[in-house]
């Protein structure tokens, strides 16, 4: 009888547990801020401990606006709202949320309100996304190719060995491959993906914060 | 592969200067990296780094396990989750955060706290690119394994052969053990160049690799007999632009 090719959902559920298990946050099935819709199999996020400190006792940024503030000086109002498609209500009420926690400053003085974003940093140091090669590899290899620039890294983990031509393939983009054994529970790294520093700084902020904001309300229900 | 964490641990025999090499270190590191986030934990029971860091301490690691213990004992009692207790006992210095063990003070079993504790410590360490460790001068942190993490054991040697002998036990117990540091190196601690060739044999002899010398400093000596931080030491002070050199090799060689 045929041996059974493990799903894609029992492999990122493993790939999440793999990243859990070496201290990353972690978010399956992650819906990309920012993006049009683009669902990321895991995405796995290492914090830094100051940065979350900090939002812990402020609140965590709202990124969904202040990441258009990065790097950017100061920027006018109207142009985040038309940027993030928000309308300016909403966007003026943000901003003075956050301006109260000490994330913006703005300035009412001239003829058109702009803000600027104050002291951010991103919280996290790297994310590593992770895909379940076995299926869609096509799609998912565009969609790493795409958020490459707001990430660290990525991984294709297959449930099976791989020919030349597929590796080469998925080498080529700079991401790592590794193999998943499912009756030892073992990840094989076959190849180390090609670790780079983050060049989308705009992008990471906004990849990582929502799944460290996630990530600190399941350690909230911890006992001890 | 994807684990960046870079550790450097300090041992040695009680005297020899372990936490001044910890903090001359520390000094290097800061001035050389930018925008990295760097721990320094002091956990020598009888903890004094604070003073050569120029930092004052509110509470210890012991402190907040006492005080969870109690809470957990007694169901009239609400408190801090450990993890965020942990976290609130990170002090935020000037280019580095700064966290004490100390030691629990409390009787009863301690295991579940414990346990959770080591996780959360291995946890937040991953969350810094370097993190340094100043630990007491007794080998039981090696017998235990609380020493695990891998990285670089720095072994600090005064001029005596008593601290050479005890390098070499680290070194015996290390092997044992099969503790997972990348690498051991010898730092020698308050030398005069003549004393440089007499360092080099013994340091061979007991089958170290050699990072090199900080020499004897009257201001060092000074600043640590008033109880002064080290942090404010010029960078053209001899034994910190030693320890810069060292940090440089270390580094490269690591990174």
């Amino acid at each position: 009888m045929p041996r059974r090719v493990m799903g894609g959902r029992l492999l990122i559920a493993a790939a999440a547990a793999y990243f859990a298990g070496r201290r990353y946050c972690v978010f399956t099935n992650y819906n990309v801020p920012g993006t049009d819709n683009t669902v990321v199999d895991v995405a796995a996020v290492l914090p830094r401990l100051k940065e979350l400190k900090s939002r812990l006792k402020r609140g965590f940024a709202p990124t969904g606006i202040l990441a258009h503030l990065i790097g950017s000086g100061w920027v006018p109002v109207k142009e985040i709202a038309q940027v993030t498609g928000y309308n300016l209500a909403f966007v003026a009420k943000v901003l003075e949320e956050a301006m109260g926690q000490g994330w913006v400053e703005i300035d009412i003085t001239g003829p058109e309100a702009r803000c600027r974003i104050k002291d951010y940093r991103v919280p996290a140091k790297e994310c590593i996304l992770a895909f379940s090669g076995a299926e869609q590899l096509e799609r998912k290899l565009a969609v790493w190719r795409d958020l490459a620039k707001r990430c660290s890294g990525a991984y294709f983990i297959f449930p099976y060995g791989l020919d030349a031509k597929t590796t080469d393939l998925i080498v080529s983009t700079g991401a790592g491959i590794m193999q998943y054994y499912e009756d030892h529970g073992i990840f094989q790294e076959i190849v180390p993906a090609d670790l780079c520093d983050i060049e989308d700084e705009k992008g990471f902020a906004l990849m990582t914060e929502r799944i460290l904001y996630d990530d600190i309300w399941v350690k909230v229900g911890e006992i001890i | 592969m994807i684990e960046s964490t870079k550790v450097i641990a300090f041992s040695g025999k009680g005297g020899t200067g372990k936490t001044t090499a910890a903090t001359l270190f520390l000094s290097a590191i800061v001035r050389r990296t930018t925008g990295q986030d760097i721990l320094v934990i002091d956990a020598d029971p009888d903890a004094n780094l604070q003073t050569t860091l120029g930092i004052q301490i509110t509470k210890t690691v012991g402190n907040i396990v006492d005080k969870r213990k109690r809470e957990m004992d007694d169901p009239g009692l609400i408190g801090e989750h450990l993890r965020f207790a942990l976290w609130d006992t990170v002090l935020h210095g000037d280019g580095f955060d700064f966290l004490v063990m100390g030691r629990s003070t409390g009787v009863g079993c301690y295991c579940t706290v414990n346990s959770v504790l080591t996780s959360l410590l291995h946890e937040t360490l991953s969350m810094y690119d370097i993190v340094l460790i100043d630990f007491d001068a007794g080998l039981e942190h090696f017998s235990r394994r609380t020493a695990d993490p891998a990285g670089t054991l720095i072994v600090v040697c005064d001029p005596s052969g008593l601290s050479f002998d005890t390098a070499k036990r680290i070194k015996a117990l290390v092997d044992e053990l099969g503790l997972p540091y990348e690498q051991h190196l010898l730092v020698g601690s308050r030398y005069s160049s003549a004393q440089e060739s007499v360092f080099m044999t013994l340091a061979e002899g007991i089958g170290f690799g050699v990072l090199g010398l900080i020499p004897f400093d009257e201001e060092i000596a000074t600043k640590n007999l008033r109880g002064e931080s080290l942090l404010s030491l010029s960078p053209a002070n001899p034994a910190q632009e030693a320890v810069d050199r060292m940090v440089e090799v270390l580094l490269g060689r690591e990174g």
